[in-house]
């Protein structure tokens, strides 16, 4: 009897330890501009912007500590050129992040890059957990564009990103 | 104080010298690099402070059977199966570890969609030994890539 009591004791403190709820939040990136210093070649281009959050604010912000983000899920990526400029220029997009403590990770594509396009939805991958870039706050967006010929005018690509965290 | 002066100019020149000295030592891995089959080119560039190597050529740029160009067909992850191979970052993460060696990263075999731990010694300035492993550097694979030389340099 005493040992089911303990049992039942232990399984009770067990469930309240594991009972946490989870909550999920956006975190949206408008207008990122990707950049990359000309001339530009026909193959793939590599265009970067770096980007800093502060986990602590963010995390607060949905009433949690940093320690709790368990997971970041990139939900959707789409690059646009800037103003005066055409995506006709490209074959194909793919979207890498890239920290100073943090394994790259592949996160979008989009190849090929529809004709006449004047907008690029990437397709995301669901499995790419982005949440160490997020811990580490300092992180780079690599943006791989597939140029169909050698180019020389400077070009700036935007992206507009939406990220799902989970605390 | 004047002597004071000097002296902390002299050894702020001598540490700003030395961080350039460590830089350039470590930027000697930038290049368009071959591996051993001749199969592809790699253009290793550095983003932030480490060092990423991309496809930028490929003996074969198309697929045999529907003759379009070549995509990450065995990516374990199915939402990237379409990222050109032409592009692809194969080597990521390197960071200069001295004595001519750059670890800490990994390379992906496209053709079996593994990533491998890696490790890059570079045994003069047009030679690199490539390492990959599994779990220890003891077991796993060498590949010498040479540096591409530009005609008439």
């Amino acid at each position: 009897m005493k040992q089911l009591a303990l049992f039942l004791a232990a399984a009770l403190f067990l469930s309240i330890g594991c009972n946490t709820s989870t909550k999920t939040s956006t975190y949206t990136l408008s207008a990122a501009a990707f950049e990359s210093a000309g001339p530009y070649f026909e193959g793939a281009n590599t265009f970067t912007f770096s980007h800093t959050i502060d986990p602590s604010l963010l995390a607060d912000s949905a009433g949690f500590s940093k320690e709790r983000i368990a997971s970041v899920r990139l939900l959707s990526a789409e690059i646009s050129p800037a103003s005066g400029q055409t995506l006709d220029l490209f074959r194909s997009f793919s979207l890498a992040l890239m920290g100073n403590a943090s394994e790259s990770l592949t996160a979008a594509v989009l190849n090929p890059l529809p004709a006449n396009a004047s907008q690029a939805k990437l397709g995301v991958s669901a499995e790419s957990d982005l949440k160490a870039f997020f811990k580490e706050g300092t992180f780079y967006l690599v943006l791989d564009a597939d140029l169909k010929a050698d180019h020389e005018e400077a070009l700036t690509l935007l992206g507009n990103l939406v990220f799902e965290i989970t605390f | 104080m004047n002597l004071f002066f000097k002296s902390a100019l002299s050894l702020l020149f001598f540490t700003l010298s030395l961080g350039l000295s460590a830089q350039a030592d470590a930027d000697r891995l930038l290049g368009v690099w071959e591996p051993s089959n001749g199969k592809a080119r790699v253009k290793i560039e550095k983003i932030g402070p480490k060092y990423y190597g991309k496809i930028v050529w490929l003996r074969e740029p198309l697929d045999p059977k529907s003759q379009q160009p070549k995509t990450d067909k065995n990516n374990p992850d199915e939402a990237l199966r379409s990222v050109p191979l032409k592009g692809y970052r194969l080597l990521k993460d390197f960071t200069y570890s001295g004595n001519n060696a750059w670890a800490e990263g990994t390379i992906y075999d496209p053709e079996n969609g593994s990533t491998y731990s890696c490790t890059i010694t570079m045994k003069d300035p047009n030679t690199l030994d490539i390492r990959g492993y599994i779990g220890i550097s003891t077991f796993g694979r060498t590949d010498v890539w040479k540096r591409l030389q530009i005609p008439g340099k």
